[in-house]
Protein backbone atom coordinates (compact mmCIF):
# COMPACT_ATOMS: atom_id res chain seq x y z
CA UNK A 1 0.00 0.00 0.00
CA UNK A 2 1.41 3.41 -0.95
CA UNK A 3 1.89 6.14 1.62
CA UNK A 4 -0.75 8.35 0.00
CA UNK A 5 -3.30 5.51 -0.09
CA UNK A 6 -2.67 4.53 3.56
CA UNK A 7 -2.80 8.15 4.69
CA UNK A 8 -6.07 8.82 2.88
CA UNK A 9 -7.64 5.56 4.07
CA UNK A 10 -6.68 6.41 7.66
CA UNK A 11 -8.24 9.85 7.27
CA UNK A 12 -11.52 8.37 6.02
CA UNK A 13 -11.71 5.68 8.73
CA UNK A 14 -10.77 8.18 11.43
CA UNK A 15 -13.38 10.66 10.21
CA UNK A 16 -16.06 7.94 10.29
CA UNK A 17 -15.04 6.81 13.79
CA UNK A 18 -15.01 10.37 15.16
CA UNK A 19 -18.27 11.16 13.37
CA UNK A 20 -19.90 8.20 15.13
CA UNK A 21 -18.74 9.35 18.59
CA UNK A 22 -19.61 13.01 17.96
CA UNK A 23 -23.14 12.08 16.85
CA UNK A 24 -23.58 9.97 20.00
CA UNK A 25 -22.62 12.97 22.15
CA UNK A 26 -24.66 15.45 20.14
CA UNK A 27 -27.88 13.43 20.36
CA UNK A 28 -27.48 12.03 23.87
CA UNK A 29 -26.19 14.97 25.89
CA UNK A 30 -27.22 18.64 25.94
CA UNK A 31 -23.70 19.68 26.93
CA UNK A 32 -20.99 20.91 24.55
CA UNK A 33 -23.19 20.62 21.49
CA UNK A 34 -21.29 23.37 19.64
CA UNK A 35 -17.99 21.54 20.09
CA UNK A 36 -19.41 18.27 18.78
CA UNK A 37 -21.11 20.08 15.90
CA UNK A 38 -17.71 21.53 14.96
CA UNK A 39 -16.21 18.04 15.09
CA UNK A 40 -18.94 16.72 12.81
CA UNK A 41 -18.20 19.50 10.30
CA UNK A 42 -14.47 18.68 10.46
CA UNK A 43 -15.22 14.98 9.82
CA UNK A 44 -17.40 15.90 6.83
CA UNK A 45 -14.60 18.07 5.41
CA UNK A 46 -12.15 15.17 5.74
CA UNK A 47 -14.55 12.74 4.09
CA UNK A 48 -14.96 15.22 1.23
CA UNK A 49 -11.18 15.76 1.13
CA UNK A 50 -11.67 19.50 1.58
CA UNK A 51 -8.98 21.40 3.54
CA UNK A 52 -8.13 18.10 5.23
CA UNK A 53 -5.05 19.34 7.19
CA UNK A 54 -7.09 22.18 8.70
CA UNK A 55 -9.96 19.82 9.52
CA UNK A 56 -7.48 17.53 11.27
CA UNK A 57 -6.21 20.52 13.23
CA UNK A 58 -9.80 21.38 14.17
CA UNK A 59 -10.39 17.86 15.43
CA UNK A 60 -7.15 17.92 17.39
CA UNK A 61 -7.91 21.26 19.07
CA UNK A 62 -11.45 20.22 19.98
CA UNK A 63 -10.05 16.92 21.32
CA UNK A 64 -7.73 18.89 23.61
CA UNK A 65 -10.69 21.03 24.70
CA UNK A 66 -12.72 17.90 25.49
CA UNK A 67 -9.82 16.45 27.50
CA UNK A 68 -10.01 19.59 29.61
CA UNK A 69 -13.81 19.55 29.72
CA UNK A 70 -14.00 15.95 30.96
CA UNK A 71 -10.77 16.27 32.99
CA UNK A 72 -9.34 13.34 31.04
CA UNK A 73 -10.55 11.02 28.29
CA UNK A 74 -14.30 10.50 28.14
CA UNK A 75 -14.03 7.05 26.60
CA UNK A 76 -10.64 5.92 27.92
CA UNK A 77 -8.30 4.29 25.44
CA UNK A 78 -10.45 4.99 22.39
CA UNK A 79 -10.13 8.75 22.93
CA UNK A 80 -6.37 8.38 23.42
CA UNK A 81 -6.03 6.37 20.22
CA UNK A 82 -8.10 8.98 18.36
CA UNK A 83 -5.76 11.74 19.50
CA UNK A 84 -2.71 9.67 18.57
CA UNK A 85 -4.03 9.09 15.04
CA UNK A 86 -4.92 12.78 14.68
CA UNK A 87 -1.44 13.78 15.81
CA UNK A 88 0.33 11.37 13.46
CA UNK A 89 -1.87 12.28 10.49
CA UNK A 90 -1.42 15.98 11.20
CA UNK A 91 2.36 15.62 11.43
CA UNK A 92 2.44 13.54 8.25
CA UNK A 93 0.77 16.47 6.46
CA UNK A 94 2.93 19.13 8.08
CA UNK A 95 6.26 17.30 7.72
CA UNK A 96 8.69 19.17 5.44
CA UNK A 97 10.16 16.11 3.71
CA UNK A 98 8.95 12.62 2.72
CA UNK A 99 11.32 11.15 5.29
CA UNK A 100 9.58 12.94 8.16
CA UNK A 101 6.17 12.13 6.67
CA UNK A 102 7.16 8.47 6.84
CA UNK A 103 8.43 8.85 10.38
CA UNK A 104 5.17 10.41 11.59
CA UNK A 105 3.09 7.67 10.03
CA UNK A 106 5.48 4.92 11.12
CA UNK A 107 5.15 6.17 14.70
CA UNK A 108 1.42 5.41 14.52
CA UNK A 109 2.12 1.90 13.22
CA UNK A 110 4.64 1.22 16.00
CA UNK A 111 2.26 2.52 18.68
CA UNK A 112 -0.52 0.35 17.29
CA UNK A 113 1.73 -2.71 17.46
CA UNK A 114 2.75 -1.82 21.01
CA UNK A 115 -0.88 -1.34 22.03
CA UNK A 116 -1.39 -5.07 21.52
CA UNK A 117 2.04 -6.29 22.64
CA UNK A 118 2.22 -4.35 25.92
CA UNK A 119 -1.36 -5.23 26.76
CA UNK A 120 -0.52 -8.92 26.24
CA UNK A 121 2.70 -8.68 28.23
CA UNK A 122 0.90 -7.13 31.22
CA UNK A 123 -1.64 -9.96 31.14
CA UNK A 124 1.09 -12.58 30.80
CA UNK A 125 2.82 -11.26 33.94
CA UNK A 126 -0.45 -11.37 35.89
CA UNK A 127 -1.27 -14.69 37.61
CA UNK A 128 -4.99 -13.90 37.66
CA UNK A 129 -5.00 -13.49 33.88
CA UNK A 130 -3.05 -16.71 33.38
CA UNK A 131 -5.55 -18.67 35.48
CA UNK A 132 -8.61 -17.06 33.87
CA UNK A 133 -9.62 -15.53 37.21
CA UNK A 134 -9.31 -11.95 35.95
CA UNK A 135 -11.74 -12.54 33.10
CA UNK A 136 -14.07 -14.42 35.44
CA UNK A 137 -14.11 -11.41 37.79
CA UNK A 138 -14.82 -9.06 34.90
CA UNK A 139 -17.95 -11.06 34.06
CA UNK A 140 -18.95 -11.61 37.70
CA UNK A 141 -18.41 -8.22 39.31
CA UNK A 142 -17.46 -5.44 36.92
CA UNK A 143 -19.79 -2.85 35.46
CA UNK A 144 -18.82 -3.84 31.92
CA UNK A 145 -21.03 -6.81 30.87
CA UNK A 146 -23.82 -5.36 28.76
CA UNK A 147 -26.42 -7.89 29.99
CA UNK A 148 -26.99 -9.63 33.32
CA UNK A 149 -27.23 -13.06 31.67
CA UNK A 150 -23.57 -12.65 30.56
CA UNK A 151 -22.56 -12.86 34.24
CA UNK A 152 -23.18 -16.61 34.05
CA UNK A 153 -20.00 -16.85 31.95
CA UNK A 154 -18.05 -16.14 35.15
CA UNK A 155 -18.52 -19.80 36.15
CA UNK A 156 -17.25 -21.24 32.85
CA UNK A 157 -13.69 -21.50 34.17
CA UNK A 158 -12.32 -23.72 31.41
CA UNK A 159 -13.72 -21.49 28.68
CA UNK A 160 -12.43 -18.36 30.39
CA UNK A 161 -8.94 -19.81 30.84
CA UNK A 162 -8.87 -20.69 27.15
CA UNK A 163 -10.12 -17.22 26.25
CA UNK A 164 -7.49 -15.62 28.48
CA UNK A 165 -4.64 -17.57 26.91
CA UNK A 166 -5.98 -16.93 23.42
CA UNK A 167 -5.96 -13.18 24.05
CA UNK A 168 -2.54 -13.28 25.75
CA UNK A 169 -1.01 -15.38 22.98
CA UNK A 170 -2.44 -13.26 20.21
CA UNK A 171 -1.38 -9.96 21.78
CA UNK A 172 2.13 -11.04 22.70
CA UNK A 173 2.79 -12.58 19.28
CA UNK A 174 1.21 -9.71 17.36
CA UNK A 175 4.55 -8.01 16.38
CA UNK A 176 5.69 -11.24 14.69
CA UNK A 177 2.78 -11.06 12.27
CA UNK A 178 4.55 -8.12 10.59
CA UNK A 179 6.97 -10.60 9.04
CA UNK A 180 4.65 -11.41 6.14
CA UNK A 181 1.64 -9.89 4.40
CA UNK A 182 -0.73 -12.88 4.88
CA UNK A 183 0.07 -13.17 8.59
CA UNK A 184 -0.50 -9.44 9.09
CA UNK A 185 -3.86 -9.50 7.28
CA UNK A 186 -4.89 -12.55 9.31
CA UNK A 187 -3.83 -10.82 12.53
CA UNK A 188 -5.79 -7.68 11.66
CA UNK A 189 -8.90 -9.77 10.95
CA UNK A 190 -8.52 -11.56 14.30
CA UNK A 191 -7.89 -8.24 16.07
CA UNK A 192 -11.03 -6.78 14.50
CA UNK A 193 -13.05 -9.77 15.72
CA UNK A 194 -11.50 -9.32 19.18
CA UNK A 195 -12.60 -5.66 19.27
CA UNK A 196 -16.01 -6.69 17.95
CA UNK A 197 -16.37 -9.22 20.77
CA UNK A 198 -15.45 -6.50 23.28
CA UNK A 199 -18.08 -4.26 21.71
CA UNK A 200 -20.75 -6.96 21.95
CA UNK A 201 -19.88 -8.26 25.43
CA UNK A 202 -18.77 -5.04 27.14
CA UNK A 203 -20.27 -2.28 24.99
CA UNK A 204 -16.88 -0.90 23.94
CA UNK A 205 -18.05 0.02 20.44
CA UNK A 206 -15.83 3.07 19.96
CA UNK A 207 -12.66 1.00 20.43
CA UNK A 208 -13.59 -1.13 17.42
CA UNK A 209 -13.85 1.76 14.98
CA UNK A 210 -10.90 3.80 16.21
CA UNK A 211 -8.49 0.84 16.26
CA UNK A 212 -9.51 -0.18 12.75
CA UNK A 213 -8.77 3.39 11.65
CA UNK A 214 -5.10 2.84 12.51
CA UNK A 215 -4.75 -0.42 10.55
CA UNK A 216 -3.80 1.14 7.17
CA UNK A 217 -0.68 2.62 8.80
CA UNK A 218 0.41 -0.87 9.81
CA UNK A 219 -0.23 -2.35 6.36
CA UNK A 220 1.85 0.47 4.83
CA UNK A 221 4.55 0.06 7.50
CA UNK A 222 4.85 -3.66 6.89
CA UNK A 223 5.31 -3.06 3.17
CA UNK A 224 7.84 -0.27 3.82
CA UNK A 225 9.99 -2.37 6.18
CA UNK A 226 9.60 -5.93 4.93
CA UNK A 227 8.12 -5.52 1.45
CA UNK B 1 -26.56 -6.09 19.38
CA UNK B 2 -25.41 -5.17 15.86
CA UNK B 3 -27.03 -1.75 16.22
CA UNK B 4 -25.00 -1.12 19.37
CA UNK B 5 -21.80 -1.42 17.38
CA UNK B 6 -22.81 1.82 15.73
CA UNK B 7 -24.99 3.49 18.34
CA UNK B 8 -24.50 3.08 22.09
CA UNK B 9 -24.47 6.56 23.68
CA UNK B 10 -26.20 5.70 26.97
CA UNK B 11 -23.80 2.82 27.64
CA UNK B 12 -20.78 4.97 26.82
CA UNK B 13 -22.03 7.55 29.29
CA UNK B 14 -22.38 4.81 31.92
CA UNK B 15 -18.78 3.80 31.21
CA UNK B 16 -17.77 7.41 31.80
CA UNK B 17 -19.55 7.15 35.17
CA UNK B 18 -17.30 4.17 35.97
CA UNK B 19 -14.25 6.28 35.09
CA UNK B 20 -15.54 9.12 37.25
CA UNK B 21 -16.09 6.74 40.16
CA UNK B 22 -12.52 5.44 39.87
CA UNK B 23 -11.19 9.00 39.66
CA UNK B 24 -13.24 10.00 42.69
CA UNK B 25 -11.75 7.15 44.69
CA UNK B 26 -8.16 7.77 43.59
CA UNK B 27 -8.16 11.56 43.57
CA UNK B 28 -11.40 13.23 44.66
CA UNK B 29 -12.36 16.35 42.72
CA UNK B 30 -15.42 18.54 42.46
CA UNK B 31 -15.48 17.84 38.73
CA UNK B 32 -16.03 14.10 39.28
CA UNK B 33 -18.68 14.74 41.94
CA UNK B 34 -20.54 17.27 39.78
CA UNK B 35 -20.48 15.01 36.71
CA UNK B 36 -21.80 12.01 38.69
CA UNK B 37 -24.47 14.17 40.33
CA UNK B 38 -25.61 15.53 36.97
CA UNK B 39 -26.01 12.03 35.54
CA UNK B 40 -27.79 10.64 38.63
CA UNK B 41 -30.15 13.62 38.65
CA UNK B 42 -30.92 13.16 34.96
CA UNK B 43 -31.59 9.43 35.39
CA UNK B 44 -33.59 9.90 38.60
CA UNK B 45 -35.87 12.44 36.96
CA UNK B 46 -36.45 10.10 34.05
CA UNK B 47 -37.06 7.07 36.28
CA UNK B 48 -39.03 8.77 39.03
CA UNK B 49 -41.27 11.52 37.64
CA UNK B 50 -42.78 11.97 41.12
CA UNK B 51 -39.60 13.63 42.39
CA UNK B 52 -40.53 16.96 43.93
CA UNK B 53 -38.49 20.18 44.00
CA UNK B 54 -37.62 19.41 47.63
CA UNK B 55 -36.41 15.85 46.91
CA UNK B 56 -32.85 15.05 47.90
CA UNK B 57 -30.53 12.51 46.30
CA UNK B 58 -27.37 10.86 47.55
CA UNK B 59 -24.90 8.37 46.07
CA UNK B 60 -22.19 6.09 47.35
CA UNK B 61 -19.40 4.22 45.64
CA UNK B 62 -19.00 0.54 46.48
CA UNK B 63 -16.00 -1.37 45.16
CA UNK B 64 -15.78 -5.14 45.14
CA UNK B 65 -12.46 -6.96 45.22
CA UNK B 66 -11.00 -10.36 46.05
CA UNK B 67 -9.58 -11.04 49.50
CA UNK B 68 -5.86 -11.34 50.19
CA UNK B 69 -3.66 -14.15 48.94
CA UNK B 70 -4.53 -16.41 51.88
CA UNK B 71 -8.18 -16.50 50.89
CA UNK B 72 -8.60 -15.43 47.28
CA UNK B 73 -12.16 -16.73 47.18
CA UNK B 74 -13.32 -14.17 49.76
CA UNK B 75 -15.06 -11.15 48.29
CA UNK B 76 -14.41 -7.82 49.97
CA UNK B 77 -16.96 -5.04 49.61
CA UNK B 78 -15.75 -1.57 50.45
CA UNK B 79 -17.63 1.72 50.41
CA UNK B 80 -15.09 4.30 49.29
CA UNK B 81 -17.24 7.38 49.05
CA UNK B 82 -20.59 8.65 50.32
CA UNK B 83 -21.79 11.92 48.87
CA UNK B 84 -23.52 14.69 50.72
CA UNK B 85 -27.26 14.92 49.96
CA UNK B 86 -28.03 17.15 47.00
CA UNK B 87 -31.19 18.58 45.49
CA UNK B 88 -32.87 16.59 42.74
CA UNK B 89 -33.68 19.91 41.13
CA UNK B 90 -30.87 22.42 40.95
CA UNK B 91 -31.86 25.77 42.48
Amino acid sequence: MSFECAQRLTEILLALALLQSALEHLVHSPQNRIVFAVRIICCALILGDLVTPWALLGLFLTAVFLLHRFQGPYNGGSDKMGILILLCLGLSHAAPTPFWQDMAFAYLAVQLTLSYFISGRVKLMNAEWRSGQALSDVFAFSAYPVAENLRGLAHRTGLLRAMSWSVIGFEVLFPLTLLSVPSLYLALIIASLFHMANACLFGLNRFLWIWIAAYPSLIWFQDRIFG
Amino acid sequence: MLRKLFWNPAWNDDLFMVSLSERLTLAPSTHSIDEIRARITRQARRGAPSLSPTSQLQFRLVFISRGDASDASAIVTETTYVSAPFAAFAP
